[in-house]
């Protein structure tokens, strides 16, 4: 937590490393300077954190990185705006503001012996890699897990580095998808909730986490409906224009919740419970 | 805490003693609008008019300086902006401002996250209510849990006939008038039973709207025709947003370039297109129509949900300050009727006082009162 005093001043952290995912996602790897802030940001798998560029302004930004990695924080930004442009045009040495982190974050607690089916599309899979990676780090506390990833083209896949290292890890079943493949693709092409289908993963002790663009959640809901999923089973983690991110400001509201302070997570059940604009 | 009587003779001396003591803010007449604005040693507050704008932005600025920053050798020096409001009086607050603050601290003095300038200038004021000897024709406090006589702020104070009754709620309150207490003298059993007779005539003479509960107006939602002719004739100005007490949301903006600025909180408002619009476009609320929904909803259903209370102080300067004339009693007549729910009902319905009062005398200070367009 950033100074409980100052909530809406960040401290400043600085790019250690930065590279490309996609033509219009760079991810980057950060380190808080201080050294007090820097221990005192314990982030959960999920959680969010608010992103300065001085000058240019603030971005609510999912942490990528799984609280197990300790050196750095990551983050993969998609070029959207005019914070996330300038970012791209940041990289190793230049400095970030940052406060958090913020939001509710998975309970990964109450999910230990359970299968995990990640479900991602697009620059979504960003949020949900954090558990991903939290749950490789402490396999045993975990069943079966499965990734369903998908992308409009092989060049949009992010995270293409962390494939190799995901493929070895036992019992973790991949199924990397594109929209349309080209010349040099091999994998699979279609849909994410085509390739879900396909994979089939049974509801049984299971918790499936999904991110990606709406049209893609909303198939994906349905059909992990069809495979007999339970509301309470189905967690997802929502965007929307967020500015404080300390749920002052008002505009992230789902009914009387906020993403940036209630959420970002919310199982189906939650959310079948609120009415509110997504 | 002490109750005593200020001689309508002696409030200039009062007022004075407290200029020279602390920024003391007051209704003032301006040109176009009247507002809360500093008073000088000598200057006699418009003590009889409702303000056009509300003192919100004394306390929760309309333009907060977050921070200034400054790209060197060594970095980026931040320097947090000013959290120790500057000590201040806000006085002739009419009872529904007064209540306003209450309810805005409620999300802004968070255990977790508090806001620390809003709670700076919060603590550093104190509040002098007067209480209404009379009702405007858009005004329904009582509707939503308060009262032309609410005892709320540091000092309450009423105009009873040609003298006030000064009442301290506070230590702070007390303080204010401790310190001058030879403009004061003892008020008698009489003087508090001629208060609180007038209190109770101004209420009464008040329409008394039900409100349907949280609950069952958060059931509206889906409503989507009920919504759409509400908003028919909203034009999303946001100016009802502007002069609610109770509205605040907020933006946050970065002035100056990379190497040198300022980073700043203003006034938003729910009303305007760009207030949902996500980076790449999405934006739920694109239609005027849910963001009426949104600022309705807030008031009358989300805010109570979480912290009890409507979030509306029913002073109603958005009724006044709309240009289309839209009533925010319209909604809650309307959600009562469609919803069909039981009413919150915070005191028993006045019967055929409606009539009497929406077409009642306007006294000489209230004419300055706009009915919407008008």
């Amino acid at each position: 937590m950033t100074s409980a005093t100052k909530t809406l001043v960040p401290t400043i952290a600085t790019i250690i490393e930065a590279f490309d995912e996609t033509p219009d996602v760079k991810t980057f790897r950060v380190k808080i300077d201080d050294e007090a802030a820097a221990a005192a940001f314990k982030q959960r798998p999920g959680q969010v954190a608010e992103l300065s560029v001085f000058g240019a302004g603030e971005s609510v930004i999912s942490i990528t990185s799984s609280p197990t990695q300790t050196e750095y924080l990551e983050f993969s930004i998609k070029r959207c705006g005019v914070v996330t442009d300038y970012m791209h045009t940041m990289g190793a040495g230049d400095k970030f503001g940052i406060r958090g982190p913020y939001g509710n974050g998975f309970p990964i607690e109450s999910w230990k012996g359970k299968n995990l089916i990640i479900i991602g599309g697009g620059i979504g899979l960003a949020p949900v890699r954090s558990v991903l990676n939290y749950a490789i780090d402490n396999r045993d506390d975990f069943g079966h897990i499965t990734l369903v990833y998908g992308a409009r083209s092989p060049e949009d896949l992010v995270f293409k580095w962390e494939y190799e290292r995901w493929g070895a890890v036992k019992d973790l079943d991949m199924n990397i998808t594109v929209d349309c493949g080209d010349d040099k693709w091999s994998g699979k092409v279609g849909f994410v909730p085509t390739i879900l289908k396909e994979v089939a993963p049974s509801p049984e002790n299971a918790i499936a986490l999904t991110c990606g663009p709406p049209i893609m959640i909303k198939f994906v809901l349905q059909d992990l409906a069809e495979m007999n999923f339970a509301p309470e089973q189905i967690v997802t983690t929502l965007e929307g224009k967020m500015q404080c991110c300390v749920g002052l400001c008002g505009r992230c509201n789902i009914g009387s919740l906020f993403i940036c302070k209630d959420g970002p997570v919310f199982t189906l059940a939650e959310l079948n419970s609120l009415n509110g604009d997504f | 805490m002490v109750t005593k009587i200020l001689p309508a003779g002696n409030l200039q001396a009062w007022l004075d003693s407290l200029v020279a003591a602390y920024e003391v803010y007051a209704p003032v007449e301006g040109d176009g609008a009247s507002t809360f604005k500093k008073i000088n040693k000598g200057q006699m507050p418009a003590m009889d008019i409702r303000t056009d704008t509300p003192p919100k932005g004394l306390i929760f600025k309309q333009v907060e300086k977050i921070l200034s920053f400054e790209v060197n050798p060594d970095g980026i020096t931040v320097i947090p902006g000013d959290e120790n409001g500057t000590k201040k009086i806000v006085f002739g607050i009419r009872p529904c401002d007064s209540r306003s603050f209450t309810l805005t601290d409620k999300p802004f003095f968070d255990p977790e996250l508090p806001e620390n300038q809003y709670m700076g200038h919060r603590n550093a004021s104190a509040l002098v209510t007067t209480a209404c000897t009379s009702a405007c024709r858009t005004c329904f406090c009582t509707s939503i849990g308060g009262a032309p006589d609410e005892k709320t702020g540091d000092v309450w104070m009423m105009d009873i006939d040609g003298k006030y009754l000064v009442e301290s709620l506070t230590g702070k309150g007390e303080e204010l008038i401790k310190a001058n207490e030879a403009l004061f003298s003892d008020a008698s059993a009489d003087d508090e039973a001629a208060a609180k007779r007038i209190g109770e005539e101004v209420a009464s003479s008040m329409p008394k709207l039900n409100i349907a509960d949280a609950k069952a107006l958060d059931g509206l939602f889906n409503d989507d025709a009920f919504w759409q002719k509400l908003t028919d004739k909203c034009l999303s100005c946001g100016a009802c947003t502007f002069v609610c007490p109770t509205c605040y949301c907020f933006d946050v903006r970065d002035e100056g370039n990379t190497r040198k600025g300022e980073r700043y909180r203003g006034w938003d408002s729910c009303m305007f297109y760009q207030y949902n619009r996500a980076a790449g476009g999405h934006n739920p609320r694109e239609f005027h129509w849910k963001r009426m929904r949104q600022r309705m909803l807030h008031k009358f259903s989300y805010f109570p949900e979480k912290y009890g209370d409507i979030d509306c102080v029913g002073c109603g300067r958005c009724i006044r300050s709309c240009p289309v004339s839209y009533d925010l009693r319209d909604f809650l007549e309307g959600s009562l009727a469609v919803t069909g729910a039981a009413p919150v009902g915070f005191e028993k319905e006045l019967s055929d006082v409606d009539e009497k009062v929406r077409t009642c005398e306007i006294k000489p200070a209230d004419e300055t009162v706009k009915t919407g367009g008008l």
